[in-house]
C-alpha cells in the first residue's frame, strides 16, 4: 500500500494551496438557498439520524490523532514521530483534552496534535467522541481484507456475508421518507464495500451539475429513448438506469452550487471538504438520503510519516478542518440530526520504523460526531503500552470492538434493532456512545 | 443482498444459449438466477463458428467489423492463435502513432531528467492508443490484466520515474510469457520495490509490505494460504532488495542488492506444511529468489493465477471446472501464460459464460473501436477515466482496479455522457466520424438501425433495443446528421453495450 511522503507530496502541496484560497473565498455572502422543509415532520417523527460513514483508508495512526501522552513507552517507541507532551513547552506539542482515564499503568491523559485542533469546538460542545484502542480483533494486517471485513461487519472473511453492514441496515429498515428516489450515496467513483448491496444507492463523486450531456437538437426524444431502453431492460440494468435518471432529476432540485453553510462554516476547498459540504446540503434538503459514505485519505504512512509537518499532518488537518466546518454548519441552525462515524481498518505499529514511518499495527481509533453523541471525552478501556500489554508485543491492543460502536448507533440513532443481521455472529456490548 | 446490485444477476442476451427472455419473464427468471440452468461447459457439442462475435469481444477491447471479417475467414481456433502470437502481427500503424512519444523507448537514466508528470501522462496515453489502435488486442488485454495484478500507483515516492520503466521492462515483455518470469521481474522492479517499501526494509527494521502483498495479491491469494509468521520470514528474506539512486546517469534506478541491509540468518517459510522451505544462514540475495521459487511452485499460486485469468477472459466467479483446467495447465507448463489462455478460451467455456460487465476503460475503448475515430491526443479519455476512477497506473491500493460488475455498475452516467459527447463530436480530442460509419449517406431508420446492429454489436443487438433505436429516428425523407450522431450515442448507452 502506498504511503504519502512528507517530501514531494503533490497532494499535500495542492491541498495547502487550496485551503488558503478557500479561506479567502469563504466570506462570500449567502445566496438564496432554501431547504425543503415539507418532509421535516416525517423525519423528526422517526427520530433517525442521517448516517455519514467516513472510512480512513490505509490504517490511520490513532496514536498520533489522539495522543496517549502519559505513556512513557509512546515516547521511547517513537523517537522522531511522537507528539510532545502538553506540558513539554516544545513547539508542536499536544493540547490536553482533559479526558484522563484510568489505565493499567495509572491515569492516562490524551491530547490532540496541532493538526487536529480545529475540532476543539466540536469536542467542547460535547458532540465529538474519540473511541480509543478500538477496531477489529482480527489479527490480520492486510489492508484489503481488513477493510472489507470491517465494511462487511465481520471479524474475519466470511463468504456468506458479501454485503456492507450499512447496506444491510438500509435493507432492514423502511425508508426515512415515503418512496425515496435514493437512500444512500457514496461520494466516490465506485461504491465502497460499506454500501455493497444497498437499496437505491449510487456512487456520485460530485453532486453538482449532474445531468445527461449531449446535442441539444434531439434532447427530449433522446432522453425518452434512453429511459425506455432501461425501463425495458432486465434487472439489474433496469434499476441502474432508472435510478440514475431519477437521481439526476432529484439532485437538480437541490442547489448545491449556491449552498451557503450555516454559522459561517468554512469548508476547506478539498475533495473531502466538498464532499462534506455537499453532504450537509443533502441532509438539509431532506430528500430521503439517509446514509452517505465517504472515503478520506491514504493513511498508510510507512515512511516519512510527518506527524507534526508532512503527510500525516496534512491528512489530519484535512480531516479536522472539514469535520469542524461540517459540525458548525449542521449545528449553527436547525437541521436534521446526523451522526458521523470515522473508522480505519487497523492502526499502526507503536514502534516507528527505520524510514521514519510506522508499519501495519492493530488497535486504532474511531471518531464519532453528532447531535446525540455522548462526546467531549475519550472513551476507552485503555490497555496500556508496556511490552506485555501490547498486541503480539508490538501493537496497541483492541479493547473495544468497532461493532460495539456501530451497533449502538444503529439501535439508538438509526432505528434498527436487528443486530444479528447487521453483525452476524457477534454480540455487541453497548459502550454509551449515544446520549 | 439486494438483487439490483447482485453481481450474478446479469441481463440475458439474445445470443446467449440460455432461453430468450424479455420483460417480466426475464426479471422473474433472474430472481432465481442462483438456480438458473446454464448450458453445460463440458467440451463436445459446441459449434465454435457461432461464437466468433463473443470471442472477439473477450479477446479484444471491443467488437469491430474488421476483426469479425478476419475471424470469419480463419475460424475460432486460428483467430485465437493469431491473437496469441502478437509478434507475428504487423502493428506498424499503431507503432507509428506512438512515434511522437520518445520517452517510451528512451534509456531509463535519461528519463530521470524529465518532468515525471509528463512522463506518466505519456505512458497513460500510450496505454489508450494501444488499446484502441493496436492489432495485438489480446496482448494489450493481458498487459492490462498484469498491470492490475502487479498494480503500482505512480504517485508513490519515486514511482513517478520508475513505473514507466516497470511498464516496458516488466509487464509488457512478459504479458503472454511465463508467470514465474513475470513474477521475478516484478520482484526485481525498482518501481515495485519502491511502491511496497521493500527498498527501505532492513535487517534491523524489516518492512512487511511487499512480503505480504507478494503472497496475498500476487501468488497465493487469501491469507489462509500463509501465516503472519510467513509474512515476517519472507520480509526478512527480501531485506536488502532495493535499487540504485535515481540520477540522470547510466546505472541509475536499477535493481541492487545491498548485503549490509540483509538479514542473513536462517529462515523457515510455510512451516509445517508440505511446502515448507528451510533457508540456511548466509543465503544473501538468493534468499529472495528461493522465496519466489517456492511461491511459483506452490499449488495455491496455480489456482490463484488460473482464477485470475479465467475471470479476466471468461467470467466473474469462474466455475471450478474452468479454474481446474487452467490451473492444471499452469502446473503442466510451469506457468506458461499463453497455454493458460488457450485452456481458458476453449469454446465450451466461452459458450457457457454469461456476459461480463465492461470496466470503464473497456467501455470507452469499445466505443472508439466500433466507429471510425481519430484521437489527436488522449486528453479527453484520460479526463473521463479520472472521473470514473480508472486512470491507468493510478490505483492507490496495490490490489489493482476490480474486475467485477458490482464495483462499476452503479456509475453509468459518465458512460452515457462519454458516448453522447463522443458521437456528437463534442470532445476536443476525439473525432468520431459517424457519417462515414453510416456509409457517408443518409438513409432510412430501418437501414440505420441495421448498420448499428451489424457494426457495433456484430448483429447481436437485442430486438427490443434495436426497435427503440429505429423508432428514435424521426424520418420524413430527410434524416439529419444530429440524429445519426445521437443514434450512435444511444447505441453506446444501451444496457447491452455495457457488457461484453
Amino acid at each position: 500500500m502506498p504511503d504519502t511522503r512528507a517530501t514531494g507530496c503533490r497532494e499535500y502541496q495542492e491541498l495547502s494551496r487550496r485551503r488558503f484560497i478557500a479561506a479567502a473565498a469563504a466570506a462570500a455572502t449567502a445566496p438564496a438557498w432554501l431547504p425543503r422543509v415539507s418532509l421535516a415532520a416525517s423525519h423528526r417523527g422517526t427520530q433517525r439520524d442521517v448516517m455519514v460513514s467516513i472510512f480512513m483508508r490505509g490504517a490511520a495512526d490513532g496514536l498520533s490523532i489522539c495522543v496517549p501522552f502519559s505513556e512513557p513507552t509512546y515516547y521511547t517507541a517513537r523517537p522522531t514521530l511522537a507528539v510532545p507532551r502538553p506540558d513539554s513547552g516544545i513547539s508542536g506539542r499536544a493540547v490536553d483534552l482533559n479526558a484522563s482515564v484510568s489505565g493499567p499503568n495509572g491515569p492516562v491523559g490524551f491530547g490532540l496534535p496541532p493538526a487536529m485542533l480545529p475540532l476543539i469546538p466540536a469536542y467542547q460542545s460535547g458532540q465529538l467522541l474519540f473511541v480509543h484502542a478500538a477496531g477489529s480483533r482480527d489479527p490480520m494486517r492486510s489492508h484489503f481484507d481488513a477493510q472489507r471485513c470491517m465494511e462487511f461487519g465481520k471479524e474475519a472473511l466470511d463468504l456468506n456475508v458479501t454485503s456492507g453492514w450499512l447496506a444491510r441496515h438500509l435493507n432492514d429498515t423502511p425508508p426515512m421518507v415515503p418512496e425515496p428516489t435514493l437512500r444512500a450515496i457514496g461520494l466516490i467513483n465506485a461504491l465502497s464495500y460499506t454500501l455493497h448491496g444497498a437499496p437505491l444507492t449510487l456512487p456520485i463523486p460530485d453532486l453538482q451539475g449532474l445531468r445527461v450531456q449531449g446535442l441539444p437538437q434531439n434532447e427530449p426524444r433522446r432522453l425518452a429513448t434512453l429511459r425506455t431502453l432501461y425501463d425495458l431492460s432486465p434487472e439489474p440494468m433496469r434499476s441502474v438506469g432508472l435510478n440514475t435518471l431519477a437521481t439526476i432529476d432529484l439532485m437538480n432540485t437541490i442547489g448545491f452550487a449556491s449552498y451557503a453553510p450555516a454559522g459561517g462554516a468554512a469548508y476547506p476547498d478539498t475533495t473531502f471538504g466538498h464532499a462534506l459540504k455537499s453532504t450537509a446540503a443533502l441532509i438539509k434538503a431532506q430528500v430521503g438520503v439517509e446514509a452517505i459514505s465517504i472515503d478520506y485519505g491514504d493513511w498508510d504512512t510507512h515512511a516519512d510519516q510527518g506527524t507534526s509537518a508532512g503527510a500525516l499532518f496534512a491528512l489530519m488537518s484535512g480531516l479536522s478542518t472539514a469535520l469542524a466546518a461540517f459540525h458548525r454548519d449542521m449545528t449553527a441552525a436547525a437541521a436534521p440530526t446526523f451522526v458521523v462515524a470515522c473508522m480505519s481498518e487497523f492502526g499502526r505499529r507503536l514502534f516507528e520504523n527505520a524510514s521514519r514511518g510506522t508499519d501495519h499495527g492493530h488497535g486504532s481509533l474511531m471518531m464519532l460526531m453528532g447531535n446525540a453523541i455522548n462526546g467531549g471525552r475519550v472513551l476507552t478501556q485503555w490497555p496500556g503500552l508496556a511490552p506485555s500489554q501490547l498486541f503480539e508485543g508490538i501493537d496497541l491492543e483492541v479493547t473495544i470492538d468497532y461493532r460495539d460502536i456501530l451497533a449502538e448507533i444503529a439501535v439508538n440513532r438509526l432505528g434498527n434493532t436487528n443486530l444479528a443481521h447487521l453483525f452476524p455472529g457477534y454480540n455487541p456490548v453497548f459502550r454509551g456512545v449515544t446520549t | 443482498m439486494d438483487k439490483s446490485t447482485h453481481p450474478h444477476a446479469k441481463p440475458v442476451r439474445r445470443h446467449s444459449r440460455r432461453a430468450l427472455f424479455t420483460g417480466l419473464a426475464a426479471i422473474s427468471a433472474l430472481r432465481t438466477a442462483a438456480t438458473a440452468v446454464e448450458p453445460s461447459d463440458a467440451p463436445g457439442d459446441i459449434d465454435p463458428s457461432g461464437l466468433l462475435v463473443k470471442l472477439i469481444r473477450r479477446l479484444t477491447y471491443g467488437f469491430s467489423t474488421a476483426e469479425l471479417t478476419h475471424a470469419n475467414a480463419v475460424g475460432y481456433q486460428n483467430y485465437l492463435e493469431y491473437q496469441l502470437n502478437p509478434q507475428l502481427i504487423n502493428d506498424d500503424a499503431c507503432t507509428a502513432r506512438l512515434a511522437s512519444m520518445p520517452t517510451l523507448t528512451m534509456p531509463a537514466f535519461q528519463l530521470f531528467a524529465i518532468n515525471p508528470i509528463a512522463l506518466n501522462g505519456v505512458v497513460q496515453e500510450a496505454a489508450i492508443v494501444r488499446a484502441i489502435y493496436s492489432k495485438r488486442q489480446l496482448y494489450e488485454r493481458m498487459v492490462e490484466l498484469w498491470c492490475d495484478h502487479f498494480s503500482i500507483d505512480w504517485h508513490k515516492g519515486s514511482c513517478d520515474y520508475l513505473k514507466p520503466i516497470d511498464d516496458r521492462e516488466v509487464i509488457r515483455p512478459n504479458a503472454l510469457g511465463n508467470f514465474g518470469t513475470l513474477l521475478r521481474a516484478s520482484a526485481h522492479s525498482p518501481a515495485m520495490l519502491e511502491f511496497l517499501d521493500n527498498a527501505y526494509s532492513t535487517a534491523s527494521a524489516p518492512n512487511e509490505n511487499y512480503a505480504r502483498e507478494l503472497m496475498e495479491l500476487y501468488t497465493l491469494g487469501t491469507p489462509g494460504n500463509f501465516t503472519e509468521q510467513d509474512v515476517r520470514e519472507v520480509a526478512r528474506c527480501f531485506t536488502g532488495w532495493g535499487y540504485t539512486p535515481i540520477t540522470p546517469l547510466p546505472g541509475a534506478g536499477v535493481f541492487r542488492f545491498d548485503p549490509t541491509k540483509h538479514d542473513n540468518g536462517p529462515k523457515v517459510i510455510f512451516a509445517n506444511t508440505p511446502q515448507q522451505v528451510n533457508i540456511a544462514p548466509g543465503g544473501m540475495e538468493a534468499d529472495g529468489d528461493r522465496v519466489l521459487t517456492a511461491l511459483i511452485n506452490h499449488p495455491a499460486t496455480a489456482r490463484f493465477v488460473a482464477r485470475k485469468i479465467a475471470s479476466w477472459l471468461i467470467r466473474e466467479n469462474p466455475p471450478a471446472r474452468l479454474v481446474d483446467a487452467v490451473a492444471a495447465t499452469y502446473i503442466a507448463t510451469n506457468g506458461d501464460i499463453k497455454s493458460m489462455v488457450r485452456a481458458a478460451m476453449q469454446p465450451a467455456f466461452l459458450a457457457a459464460a454469461p456476459p461480463k460487465y465492461k470496466r470503464p476503460f473497456q467501455f470507452i475503448v469499445s466505443c472508439v473501436r466500433a466507429v471510425p475515430t481519430e484521437m489527436p491526443d488522449g486528453f479527453d479519455i484520460r479526463q473521463v477515466l479520472m472521473q470514473v476512477g480508472q486512470s491507468a497506473f493510478e490505483r492507490p491500493t496495490p490490489d489493482g482496479y476490480p474486475d467485477s460488475a458490482a464495483a462499476w455498475m452503479g456509475n453509468i452516467l459518465p458512460r452515457w455522457n462519454f458516448g453522447f459527447l463522443t458521437a456528437a463530436n463534442w470532445m476536443s480530442a476525439v473525432t468520431m466520424d459517424v457519417f462515414s460509419f453510416f456509409g457517408n449517406r443518409q438513409s432510412t431508420p430501418d437501414i440505420l438501425a441495421e448498420l448499428v446492429d451489424q457494426g457495433i454489436f456484430g448483429g447481436e443487438l437485442p430486438p427490443h433495443e434495436k426497435n427503440l433505436l429505429r423508432e428514435f429516428c424521426h424520418y420524413d425523407g430527410n434524416l439529419d446528421v444530429t440524429q445519426m450522431k445521437d443514434l450512435v450515442g444511444l447505441a453506446f448507452a444501451t444496457p447491452t453495450f455495457q457488457w461484453y
